[in-house]
């Protein structure tokens, strides 16, 4: 008898809960339909429409957000600090999360292309006579224990380690912003976001202030009451939110920590403009032309990354038209740096941001070079996409250049 | 499809039980599990699903064939026999084994003959061996004949069963067809089976499998020996429980439609011999194996029993895969299989050997021969077992060994004590005591549905989700 009521109970329960779910998730169902009929493969294709069904419908799933939060509780009573399939892992007592690169493929071949994109700018600004400086911002590498580092078999330290070697033998100006800020005894909490691959908003900061006095000694003018007032923290209202980087997408809120991001609006009048692939877009205060924060999203409990400036076009420029100097930058880069190259736009008139992963012209780079005068070319890559670019848009500028003949 | 995955468990299976449940005859429902074991099959690769009704009509034809030829003499009979072994086993030859087959001969006849590249429709080996299993019985008088193709089309393509099995034999299955019981207790039985499997496949086998792949994926100069060690123990946990635990999805889906399977795993990591261990480890395969090979060789009574014994296993590898690294896993359990009976059959079977020295002894073969089933090739096999025994300038634990064991202690005590049957003892322990029986009863559909939705958000969220049989 007891059984017999164990049982009903049972079923019960699991039939709730299955057409729970099942119910719900004929939402998810219509969007996922509605996602992959976009695109025209899948309409053709069988296989590959039942297999995009899938993946899209787990993206769909009604309560994912909650689901992964369990998961990540449950990761936590296990005292499991990996995340999936080593996608993510929890490193030293700071409980920093870092992305892998498993499916980064690294040898002479991939290595030579990347570290060769680094210095095919190189001396294409030695070619158009425009100083050019390389910034390498705090990256995953500097997070890990050594173990971790051995486990991941890591290979960003290798390609960035042969970008600064690379550099360093031409003379170039070289900024290695974890020495930098780890010279100043800064700790990891300040540097890094636990959650995320991005770097405090205080990192950025450091970051830009760092390259304006490289800037400077290139023979870039900059008011001292005008850097004064941009590098014064007090002439921002700086808000707080918490942040819910990459690993609480995979692991929920639960499972590290969360961030805090600092947003930082200026007080003072700032004026600039925004113009994408050459097209005018925007004219406005620095929060309106300059903030655009990707994935922002306003609702409670739903991921927040803000970052500015990322457009997922191969080109960009900020003007800023209440700046006293005539200063011309052309930044190569990535988001890890995107915060840093808005805040310089503060104190530089013209900020041009070239991504070539956006790149489809083969001859863009040389258009962006003749176009305008530069004062200056900064190169700056946080991990490893940036670098395996396919067209860096060099025909007719220079061969990739051949640095080394092994992979250590 | 996968059982572990939100398709077949938040789209597929409300669906097949509501509309089973609600159709009213026994005929209906068959007809409708049919269709949705074709839709299941064919979710996967639409393409198979051809081959598989091609299967199942050819060899419905080959049981009247079979059926037809004892009004004859000997001759007829075995000619009959013939066809379905030459049939299927083509059948099979073609979609599994054309191409390793072509490339041995390449390589020992120096020729260029072009590969097909043939993609293996999934659960071929299943499905295969158990329609052979139905013209076999059917040969030896064991079962009638079964003249509606449905019927025949439902035992071989039944869902739950028709990927990884259980090898259901048609004995088993024949009156359950027409007749089976469908209660709430059934049916809550089933339950329990089905999400304890599914635990056991989400939790411990999935996770346990990213360990072997990233230890596998190194090269043999990268592994220390326990790092090695750590990488063959988290395979053999992950094929334990990613087998087992789909075994009892099929069983548990099995009873929730009214079909009690066969066991197919009895706790073999217990085991205190290798031929203990095939006694408890796929059961359905085995006893397969023994039934439609072993013993019609000669078994143990007629012939040499060791060379029926390497033939057994040399085909029970080969099953697993078109691989010489398959083989010689199977061999390796044959001669251990061969060593043991010699044993047994010498004057040392009186020594009493203690438990724990048996069972250390079995595990060691079990878990080498986990390395060669797992191993990309041969020489990989043999380099890792080297790593694993010999420690000339490898160092004994490192940081990665280190790291992986603290980040998966507990997952791995867990899995040590639900590999033994110890849940079970304590389960019928508590059956004496009335005041712990109420409690246990009641404490248990809150834990399968608490464990039901932890398995749901480890689905949700996963990237990694393969069913290694399924590659048989």
């Amino acid at each position: 008898m007891i059984n017999r009521l164990a049982n009903y109970t049972l079923v019960i329960m699991f039939m709730s809960v299955l057409l729970f779910f099942s119910i719900s998730n004929i939402n998810s169902v219509k969007k996922t339909v509605k996602e992959i009929n976009k695109s025209i493969d899948t309409k053709t294709n069988i296989s590959l429409y039942l297999k995009q069904f899938e993946q899209i419908y787990k993206k769909n799933f009604y309560k994912r957000k909650e689901l992964i939060d369990i998961y990540g509780m449950a990761l936590l009573l296990q005292s499991k600090n990996t995340v999936l399939n080593f996608n993510m892992i929890k490193t030293n007592d700071f409980d920093f999360v870092v992305l892998n690169e498993k499916n980064i493929k690294l040898d002479n071949n991939s290595l030579n292309k990347m570290v060769g994109n680094v210095l095919s700018i190189y001396k294409i600004a030695q070619k158009y006579n425009i100083p050019f400086i390389y910034i390498q911002p705090p990256s995953a590498y500097h997070k890990v224990t050594p173990e971790v580092a051995a486990l991941l078999k890591m290979k960003q330290n290798v390609v960035f380690n042969t970008i600064k070697n690379e550099l360093y033998n031409r003379n170039a100006n070289y900024i290695d912003m974890y020495e930098v800020l780890n010279n100043q005894n800064i700790s990891h909490e300040n540097i890094f976001f636990r959650t995320d691959v991005h770097n405090t908003t205080f990192t950025e900061w450091e970051t830009a202030r760092e390259i304006i006095k490289y800037l400077e000694n290139i023979g870039l003018k900059y008011g001292k009451e005008e850097k004064e007032k941009i590098f014064n923290t007090l002439n921002y209202e700086i808000i707080k939110n918490d942040l819910y980087g990459n690993t609480i997408r995979s692991a929920g809120d639960y499972f590290t920590k969360k961030d805090t991001f600092e947003t930082f609006i200026p007080l003072y009048e700032t004026q600039m403009k925004l113009k994408i692939e050459n097209q005018e877009k925007r004219i406005g205060t620095f929060q309106q032309v300059v903030m655009n924060g990707y994935e922002k999203l306003q609702k409670k409990r739903l991921y927040y990354i803000t970052n500015y400036g990322q457009y997922g076009k191969s080109i960009y420029t900020y003007e800023n038209l209440s700046i006293n100097n005539e200063n011309s930058i052309l930044i190569i880069c990535d988001s890890l740096s995107m915060r840093t190259f808005s805040i310089l736009s503060l104190l530089n008139r013209k900020i041009t941001v070239y991504d070539p992963r956006f790149n489809k012209s083969e001859y863009a780079l040389k258009q962006i070079l003749e176009s305008s005068k530069y004062d200056a070319i900064l190169f700056s890559a946080g991990t490893l996409g940036i670098l395996q670019a396919k067209n860096y848009g060099l025909k007719d500028l220079y061969e990739n250049n051949k640095v080394i003949n092994k992979v250590n | 499809m996968v059982f572990s995955s939100t398709i077949f468990l938040f789209l597929f299976l409300p669906v097949v039980l509501i509309i089973y449940y609600l159709l009213p005859k026994i005929k209906y429902k068959n007809v409708f599990l049919l269709i949705a074991s074709l839709v299941f099959y064919g979710y996967g690769e639409h393409k198979f699903v051809f081959i598989m009704i091609l299967s199942i009509i050819i060899n419905y034809f080959l049981g009247f064939i079979v059926e037809y030829a004892k009004k004859y003499s000997l001759i007829y009979r075995r000619i009959s026999l013939l066809l379905v072994v030459l049939v299927n086993v083509a059948l099979l030859f073609y979609y599994k084994y054309y191409d390793f087959f072509i490339e041995n001969v390449n390589s020992v006849f120096g020729l260029e003959l072009p590969l097909k590249h043939i993609v293996l429709p999934i659960g071929i080996s299943f499905f295969t061996f158990q329609i052979m299993s139905y013209l076999f019985d059917l040969y030896l008088n064991k079962v009638k004949l079964q003249k509606n193709p449905l019927k025949l089309g439902l035992y071989i393509a039944l869902f739950p069963q028709l990927i990884a099995g259980p090898i259901v034999r048609y004995i088993d299955i024949a009156e359950q067809i027409d007749n089976r019981t469908l209660s709430v207790d059934y049916f809550a039985e089933g339950l329990k089976r089905f999400i304890i499997g599914l635990a056991k496949k989400v939790l411990i086998a999935d996770s346990f499998g990213i360990i072997a792949d990233y230890v596998f994926a190194l090269s043999p100069n990268d592994l220390s020996t326990m790092l090695a060690w750590g990488g063959a123990i988290a395979y053999t946990l992950q094929i334990y429980f990613d087998f087992s635990g789909y075994s009892d999805m099929a069983i548990g889906l099995g009873y929730m439609l009214g079909f009690k399977f066969i066991e197919n795993f009895n706790y073999p990591y217990i085991a205190k011999s290798v031929q203990d261990f095939w006694r408890r480890w796929h059961i359905s395969l085995s006893s397969w194996f023994r039934d439609y090979v072993y013993i019609p060789l000669g078994g143990n009574r007629t012939g040499n029993v060791y060379v029926n014994l390497l033939i057994v296993f040399f085909v029970t590898g080969l099953w697993h895969g078109a691989s010489w690294n398959f083989v010689l896993w199977g061999m390796w359990h044959g001669l251990f299989l061969i060593i043991e009976r010699l044993l047994k059959n010498s004057k040392l079977q009186n020594i009493k050997i203690p438990y724990i020295v048996t069972w250390f002894y079995t595990m060691i073969v079990v878990i080498i021969g986990w390395v060669m089933f797992r191993a990309s090739d041969m020489t990989y096999a043999w380099e890792y077992i080297k790593v694993m025994f010999v420690f000339n300038n490898i160092e004994l634990a490192d940081n990665i060994f280190i790291f992986l064991l603290n980040d998966n202690i507990y997952l791995l005590v867990l899995s040590l004590i639900a590999a033994t049957p110890v849940y079970k003892y304590f389960n019928r322990q508590s059956e004496h005591y009335k005041s712990l029986l109420y409690i246990s009863t009641f404490i248990k559909p809150i834990f399968l549905i608490t464990l039901f939705i932890l398995v749901t958000a480890y689905v949700v969220n996963s990237t990694y989700n393969p069913f290694l049989y399924f590659n048989f």
